[in-house]
């Protein structure tokens, strides 16, 4: 088994610096549902977040990290292969179901700028080759986040060729790698999880499809809500641990809604009347293919799990309406309406 | 010669930044290059504690220097990974001065503003994978014109700002002067700082001085929540340098004039700077009950104040206003010289990459 410099890097994450909670994230309360819903279901395709400067975007995503719940792997498996679902085999050998148990933080990987494609992929082992003349792959971030997260913060500055390997890998749950000397696929199912700002530039077609759930959030205008704002952020800036005692029974409450929602997600029912609304909706916006009532369709019932209702319903469909559908539509270059404002007015009809 | 008015401001603004330079972000410093700024920079490398690296970052500097990378040869010659670490990690604990900075690209930009947000880079190149803390703050020198402008992304995380073009001229020989005059007053900033960083655990600011800030921002059309959080920052390190345990009017005015609420584009600004500054010292005032306390501890007598020694700050202030700023000078070299690039120091990565399976 290669011990390479990947290894190292989870290791490090032990003195990382504190995250700011969750609960204690005040005036973005779309943004939160999106995290939240994306952690439920998995299969929603992650989340998108286009916004203004200083509007908290990363601390966001970077305080989800500890909410999350543990998840089984197979123990000793630098790939953390499900000990339950994984029947492909695993390049480590390690043996899938019939491996030994452990459990692990489901990991929020950051795609850190500057990234190039070997470590995204993964490749040669550098220390084995050098030191030993040994011919080992060093798996990269894609293996780092299975079964996770992948972080990209300024995703529409990620070059262009990282973005092809994204898109293939994320339809494809599976990690082809040929490259020096050494070829490897490895399962690779992930979260995607964006943000940027659009004023930087705009975000390939392709991949602003891949992500299930889209925002566009700006700073409140609120006078109450910022200055609230700001005395947490001063408040964590002066002494992070403290505040993060504050809001740990918060956190709990947060972190055990969460794992009851994905326990209960499979048993949720989605009616048929709730089925054709979606479709009907979909239809009058004018989306592309199917994935906008499928997306639509899993955010409601993930809502529905979230919220603890035991059905899911048209309501839940309406709140998650423009997270699933606002970056689906086909754009209409003499409409000044956002894409906001069209989707109201098919769930609004005056 | 003294140092009086804007000028002691920027003497006080420096000093804020060598008190505590992550938590103020950085300077944004506005201006062609010349004797002045270079008077500034001097300022702040004496201001700031013996040991804190201050690394100068070209604006066209390539990713892997940026971040670091494989030290080919290093790498070659001893059989392992060796790490050349990148200028945002050899910084670490410092100030990264980063050189025309409205030209910087927005790829860099991003790069440095994670940096700055995260207090540590993260390398994933080249078949290495390495995380290392670079706790910086920045120096964004901007010598802007024909609408040119520094990346807002890092106009926004950085709390001072200074513009030489509003300060009253000096020429170099009055900086040389300044520099290494009799006089020495730079050589008094260091203490001044080190006594604030002793203070500033306790000085406190409070939920009025906040409200204050908050609502400035909000009746000035200021959207991010950055401009207030580091003004609130200032006022604070302003208090603790000025001896102060609790944030006043003085403090907040201060972080109006010098601090993040400048926010606007370059021909209406010099109009909403003073708007800012009245509007927040209106509210501060309005907020603040407690009475202002004259401190003995004060550096620098403030403008409009009457000097001890009779200076009489406008009449020096205006000597040699026509030699041209960008005149070179000794002193201008001699900066440049302590700001030459720092050496390329290979080292080996943490211990682990040599460690075995």
């Amino acid at each position: 088994m290669t011990r390479s410099a990947s290894t190292r890097v989870e290791a490090e994450r032990g003195n990382h610096m504190e995250s700011f909670p969750f609960t204690a994230i005040v005036g973005q309360d779309e943004l939160l549902l999106a995290l939240s819903l994306a952690t439920v279901e998995p299969l929603l395709g992650g989340v998108l977040i286009f916004g203004d400067r200083g509007t908290g975007k990363s601390t966001a995503v970077r305080s989800l990290a500890s909410l999350l719940p543990r998840m089984k792997v197979v123990r000793g498996c630098p790939y953390r292969c499900d000990p339950e679902t994984d029947g492909a085999p695993c390049p480590a050998g390690c043996g899938g179901r019939s491996g030994e148990v452990e459990e692990a933080p489901v990991p929020v990987v950051d795609l850190p700028l500057g990234t190039t494609e070997d470590r995204l992929v993964g490749s040669l082992d550098l220390e084995a080759a050098l030191a030993r003349g040994e011919r080992i792959f060093s798996p990269g971030l894609l293996a780092r986040a299975h079964r996770g997260f992948l972080y990209i913060d300024e995703v529409n500055l990620l070059p262009d060729h990282l973005v092809d390997l994204l898109l293939d890998v994320a339809a494809s749950g599976e990690n082809v790698v040929e490259r020096e000397g050494v070829g490897v696929r490895h399962a690779a199912r992930f979260v995607l999880l964006g943000s940027g700002n659009p004023e930087e530039g705009e975000l390939r077609p392709q991949l602003l499809d891949r992500f299930g759930l889209c925002l566009e959030i700006s700073t409140p205008t609120d006078l109450a809500t910022r200055t609230e704002i700001i005395k947490r952020r001063l408040a964590f800036d002066r002494d992070a641990s403290a505040f993060a005692r504050e809001y740990a029974a918060r956190e709990a409450e947060w972190r055990a809604r969460l794992e009851s929602a994905r326990s209960r997600l499979r048993e949720l029912e989605i009616p048929e009347h709730v089925i054709e609304r979606a479709a009907s909706l979909c239809q009058s916006l004018e989306t592309d293919g199917l994935r906008g009532e499928l997306t639509l369709l899993r955010a409601a019932r993930a809502l529905a799990a979230l919220d603890g209702d035991s059905a899911v319903e048209d309501r839940h469909l309406l709140r998650v309406a423009h997270l699933a559908l606002r970056h689906r539509l086909r754009r209409q270059p003499l409409d000044e309406v956002g894409s906001s404002a069209r989707i109201d007015r098919v769930l609004l009809p005056s | 010669m003294r140092i009086e008015g804007r000028w002691a401001e920027v003497r006080r603004a420096i000093a804020i930044l060598a008190i505590d330079p992550r938590r103020v972000g950085g300077l944004l410093l506005r201006g062609r290059p010349g004797p002045m700024r270079d008077l500034v920079i001097a300022w702040l490398m004496r201001a700031l504690p013996d040991g804190v690296p201050l690394v100068r970052m070209p604006v066209h500097i390539t990713e892997d220097r940026l971040v670091g990378g494989l030290a080919l040869a290093e790498t070659l010659r001893h059989g392992r990974p060796i790490v050349e670490p990148g200028v945002l990690a050899r910084a670490d604990g410092g100030l990264v001065v980063c050189a025309t900075a409205e030209r910087m690209p927005i790829a860099t930009a991003s790069v440095v503003c994670a940096t700055l947000d995260s207090g540590e880079i993260v390398v994933e190149r080249d078949g290495l994978s390495v995380r290392s803390t670079a706790r910086i703050a920045l120096v964004l020198l901007d010598e802007g014109s024909d609408g040119e402008s520094v990346p807002a992304s890092l106009r926004d995380r950085v709390a001072l700002d200074v513009d030489l073009d509003a300060l009253p001229i000096l020429s170099s020989g009055e900086v040389a002067d300044l520099l290494n005059g009799p006089a020495l007053e730079a050589e008094s900033l260091r203490p001044a700082v080190m006594a604030a960083r002793g203070r500033m655990v306790s000085t406190t600011i409070g939920g009025a001085a906040l409200d204050a800030l908050s609502e400035g921002c909000v009746e000035l059309g200021i959207g991010s929540l950055r401009a207030p959080v580091l003004a609130a920052h200032v006022a604070t390190l302003h208090a603790a340098l000025e001896g102060r345990g609790t944030v006043e009017a003085d403090d907040l005015s201060f972080a109006a004039r010098l601090g993040s609420t400048k926010r606007d584009p370059p021909s209406p600004r010099a109009r909403r700077n003073r708007r800012t500054i009245r509007v927040i010292r209106m509210r501060a005032r309005r907020k603040a009950r407690s009475p202002r306390t004259s401190s003995s501890k004060r550096l620098p007598a403030p403008s409009g104040r009457v000097c001890s020694t009779d200076c009489g700050p406008r009449r020096h202030a205006r000597v040699g206003a026509s030699v041209g700023v960008t005149a070179p000078s000794a002193s201008r070299r001699r900066v440049g010289d302590r700001l030459a690039y720092d050496r390329h120091a290979a080292m080996p990565a943490s211990g682990s990459t040599s460690s075995r399976p």
